[in-house]
């Protein structure tokens, strides 16, 4: 029951998750945090720490680790697989006609109108996490420290545009010194 | 068959290797099969790419996907996907395995109470790029703040409203096709 679950939560994912990486992490929060209830926000947080940090495509890091941690190795493999099963059936399709109308107007135009939208959802997923779980010393009398990483962090990946690994294990060696 | 085993060697060796997701990834594609292998034309490749960013689902998969099946049809796509996917299964498992273990550790703990407000910047950030990047402006603005209104507050599925968005963009892209001939003639 669970893998039939895990199955059809990331086989909407596959089909459904429009603009990259970011974008889908709030369709995965709907379904694995809020719908299925099988991690906690931190927990959430967590994985996309470590799904960024180590080598492959992201989305399929945070797959395998969310398959395994519902439902063990088998839980990994359907997850995995049922993300990349729409994909692989929509390739001919693709291939017929995307490919032979890339210049066409109707195709180009509902691609550009979707990209306020996935803004949003992007937002969105950054918003859900937003909550004592990740930032455990916000309030008026604390030290705050957890505000001013996500603040320094955010500085640094869209300003400075340093590599977001190095500020990962920054921030962790911080919350070591500190916590 | 020669090709289709050095294309999943290819993808698993950028699999196992780069770090940072699909657009770093991209980079290490392109070296691989446009410069070393001379598979494909360089703007081949980057015709290809325009098209595959469009695409639902994991950019890095369908990279892989297209890049293999122009290479060597449907038995090269899937040996591209499978190339690419399968180190992150192995090295996943591996950290999840260990993880789960010492998530109790109270170093661990300490680390990662440091790094979970370093990842709410880490999605922030995209998102304010892509709010600049699709022009938003004080009428458009009404899409991405409906978006998270009814997945904040009213717990929309994401899934529905992205169907809903298809569905508009596609109905308003026929709409100003039709105006854009109708004032031409």
């Amino acid at each position: 029951m669970i893998y039939l679950q895990l199955f059809w939560a990331y086989l909407k994912i596959g089909i459904f998750g429009f603009g990259g990486g970011y974008a889908m992490l709030s369709m995965i929060q709907f379904e694995i945090v809020d719908h299925y209830g099988w991690m906690t926000t931190a927990e959430f947080a967590d994985m996309v720490a470590l799904s960024q940090m180590t080598p492959g495509p992201v989305s399929i890091n945070i797959a395998t680790y969310i398959g395994y941690t519902v439902g063990g190795f088998w839980g990994s493999l359907v997850a995995t697989a049922a993300i990349v099963l729409p994909s692989l059936l929509m390739l001919y399709l693709v291939l017929k006609f995307l490919f032979k109308h890339k210049e066409n107007y109707i195709v180009k135009n509902t691609l550009a109108s979707m990209k306020p939208v996935i803004a949003g959802l992007i937002f969105v997923a950054a918003l859900q996490l937003m909550n004592s779980n990740n930032f455990i010393d916000f309030g008026l009398h604390q030290n705050n420290i957890s505000v001013i990483i996500c603040a320094v962090t955010f500085a640094g990946v869209f300003w400075a545009k340093i590599n977001p690994i190095l500020l990962i294990l920054a921030s962790g060696l911080v919350g070591y010194l500190i916590y | 068959m020669r090709i289709v085993f050095q294309l999943f060697l290819t993808f698993f060796n950028i699999g196992a290797f780069t770090l940072g997701g699909g657009y770093a990834m991209l980079d290490m594609i392109e070296k691989a099969v446009v410069d070393r292998r001379h598979w494909i034309e360089k703007d081949e490749f980057w015709d290809m790419i325009t098209i595959v960013q469009m695409l639902p689902g994991v950019f890095a998969v369908n990279t892989a996907l297209y890049t293999g099946y122009k290479i060597k049809g449907i038995w090269g796509a899937i040996a591209a996907c499978l190339g690419a996917i399968i180190p992150s299964i192995v090295i996943i498992l591996l950290i999840a395995v260990f993880f789960l273990d010492y998530k109790e550790n109270q170093v661990v703990e300490r680390i990662f109470k440091g790094i979970r407000p370093c990842v709410v910047a880490l999605i922030l950030s995209p998102s304010i790029k892509m709010f600049i990047n699709a022009k938003v402006n004080w009428k458009t603005a009404v899409f991405p703040i409906a978006t998270v209104v009814l997945i904040y507050f009213f717990k929309v599925s994401p899934v529905y409203i992205i169907v809903a968005t298809i569905i508009g963009s596609v109905a308003f892209a026929f709409y100003s096709q039709n105006r854009l001939n109708k004032s031409k003639s």
